[in-house]
């Protein structure tokens, strides 16, 4: 088949849930498919400012056609547009608005839809919310299929999306979750749909070793990713901090990835800010429990990572996909609130005979779902459907 | 042997237990003498938590009954306009290049708490919501107890 895939951003050095989506899926189709990236010049997903140069390359096995970004985005207007969006009072301009301000804008992406598009067999998009996608649906509708990583945050409650929903002719998604809140948000009923999640490779049998990281002492629990307000970073300190005010510091929190935010100076409290690959396999091998406090989740990467280490899990209840994820794979515990999280993260810390179990099933999860071929046979059999 | 754990069991257990503890604090240390009674406690938790955790889900009638109403509106936006039709987009100017980055740090910290705030009155919204449905259907139940109390006084008349 031909196919083209859509992203907002491309590149090795280009770091984000969905890109790096994007990327895995696109050198795994390219071993038996003809694919193209259609994508921006940009690397940065704050400014979109052109950074590579337009045109035509290649990334690893892939082809890649690069369009400029026409205008970087107006970072003060799109905070206004945001501010209003998550008050729920977006009118239809607002909206339109909102998804042009967005980003990236590249229209000669678009021109490429209209001429070339229907050259390819299936055009596949990445993310809902970006303009290639959110603009270059319409252009193909009877050959797009949507990848749409939708979570449940203010934007998905625009009114247009609808509308938009309805137009793509199939979508992949990530979880039954977010299934479920794209389909009761479209309008009608939802084109069809596979569910592939991501792949992981199999790692190394857990060591016991501890760590060789400065600051990490004993028995301690990890968070990976950005340490940020959004992420639910800061309702996670204090739900830690009063852990340790009721249980005594007998277990550390330890933050890996760069931090956005003031921590408090507590010493059970421990940030390495960025860790790499080898530093991340060690820091999830001996850990008690991964903890996963975000709201919104569409996926999470790095809770099928801990699983992947064994590692049993604690999430946010209040997000459906880290929940639902949790309860399918008998892989973790989780919280809605401060007392649940202390009564949780007691239980993992005072039966590790449970921990340990919990942890090897998420394990058997991932290996039952998430290996590369089962999730690129899934893929094919939707796309070549 | 099968020694696989089921987490919903165990979630069961951990939210016993923390909502055990959770009663046992509002009761002893604050001051509500109501929840000795732990069945009591548990209908009144199930019923405001029913409400905070579907919330961002729910049309909420009470924010749709006072939507028209500019006065009750949270507006967190601050729109830069002008009326007046020379001066207009120089004043529009003025405060978008000049003055809004100036307050820009004033502007993000009430921004946050507006976003705070609004979803506060998001839960509060669905909570009054969830209180008046059971009180609507007490109401309905006991309108139909006086209503086959009244017919079976009159059958024996």
């Amino acid at each position: 088949m031909k196919l083209a895939c859509v992203v907002q951003r491309y590149g090795l050095e280009v770091v984000g849930g969905s890109e790096s989506h994007c990327r895995n899926i696109a050198e795994r189709l390219a071993a038996h498919h003809d694919v193209t990236v259609l994508t921006s010049c940009a690397a940065d997903y704050l400014s979109w400012r052109n950074t590579y140069p337009p045109g035509p390359s290649r990334v690893g096995p892939v082809s890649v056609i690069r369009f400029p970004v026409e205008r970087p985005r107006n970072t003060h207007h799109f905070a206004e547009l945001n501010n209003i969006v998550a008050g729920g009072r977006a009118t239809s301009e607002d909206e339109a608005a909102w998804f042009l301000e967005n980003g990236p804008q590249v229209p000669a992406l678009l021109d490429y839809l209209n001429a070339h598009g229907q050259e390819y067999d299936r055009v596949l998009f990445w993310t809902y919310r970006y303009y290639p996608s959110y603009f270059g649906v319409p252009l193909v509708r009877d050959r797009a299929v949507l990848v749409p990583t939708a979570e449940e945050d203010p934007v998905i409650w625009l009114r247009s999306l609808g509308e938009f929903f309805a137009l793509p002719r199939g979508y992949v998604f990530l979880t039954p979750e977010e299934a479920d809140l794209v389909r009761s948000r479209a309008n009608g009923s939802l084109s069809p749909s596979c569910i592939i999640g991501s792949g992981l490779d199999s790692v190394p049998a857990r060591s016991t070793e501890p760590p060789a990281v400065p600051g990490v002492r004993g028995p301690y629990v990890l968070y990976l990713g950005r340490v940020d307000p959004n992420k639910g970073c800061e309702t996670l300190l204090r739900n830690f901090e009063d852990f340790v005010a009721r249980e005594g510091s007998r277990v550390q929190l330890v933050l890996a990835g760069p931090v956005f935010m003031p921590l408090p100076t507590d010493p059970a409290i421990v940030s390495l800010g960025f860790v790499d690959e080898s530093t991340r396999a060690q820091l999830l091998d001996s850990a008690i429990a991964l903890i996963v406090p975000s709201q919104y989740e569409s996926l999470c990467i790095a809770l099928l990572e801990g699983w992947n280490h064994a590692l049993p899990a604690l999430v946010n209840g209040r997000c459906r996909v880290l929940k639902g994820q949790v309860l399918r794979a008998n892989g973790g515990l989780f919280y809605s609130n401060s007392t649940e999280f202390i009564t949780a993260l007691r239980e993992l810390v005072d039966r590790p005979d449970m921990a340990t179990q919990i942890g090897r099933q998420g394990l058997e999860y991932v290996d039952q779902h998430y290996r590369w071929p089962t999730v690129m046979h899934t893929l094919e059999t939707f796309l070549a459907g | 042997m099968d020694n696989r754990i089921d987490v919903a069991r165990v979630m069961t257990d951990i939210r016993m237990r923390a909502s055990a503890e959770l009663r046992e604090r509002a009761f002893d240390r604050g001051n509500t003498p109501e929840f000795s009674d732990a069945e009591l406690f548990d209908i009144v938790e199930r019923v405001l938590r029913s409400a905070v955790d579907d919330s961002d889900r729910k049309v909420l009638l009470l924010s749709e009954i006072v939507a028209g109403n500019k006065d009750l509106a949270l507006e967190p936006s601050a729109r830069v306009t002008s009326h007046r039709p020379v001066l207009g987009p120089f004043i529009v100017f003025v405060k978008r290049r000049l003055l809004q980055p100036l307050t820009q740090w004033l502007y993000e910290y009430s921004m946050d708490n507006f976003r705070r705030q609004a979803q506060i009155n998001r839960i509060l919204f669905a909570a009054v919501q969830a209180l008046a449905i059971e009180t609507a259907r007490l109401r309905l139940e006991i309108d139909a107890a006086h209503g086959s109390a009244s017919k079976r006084g009159s059958g024996a008349a």
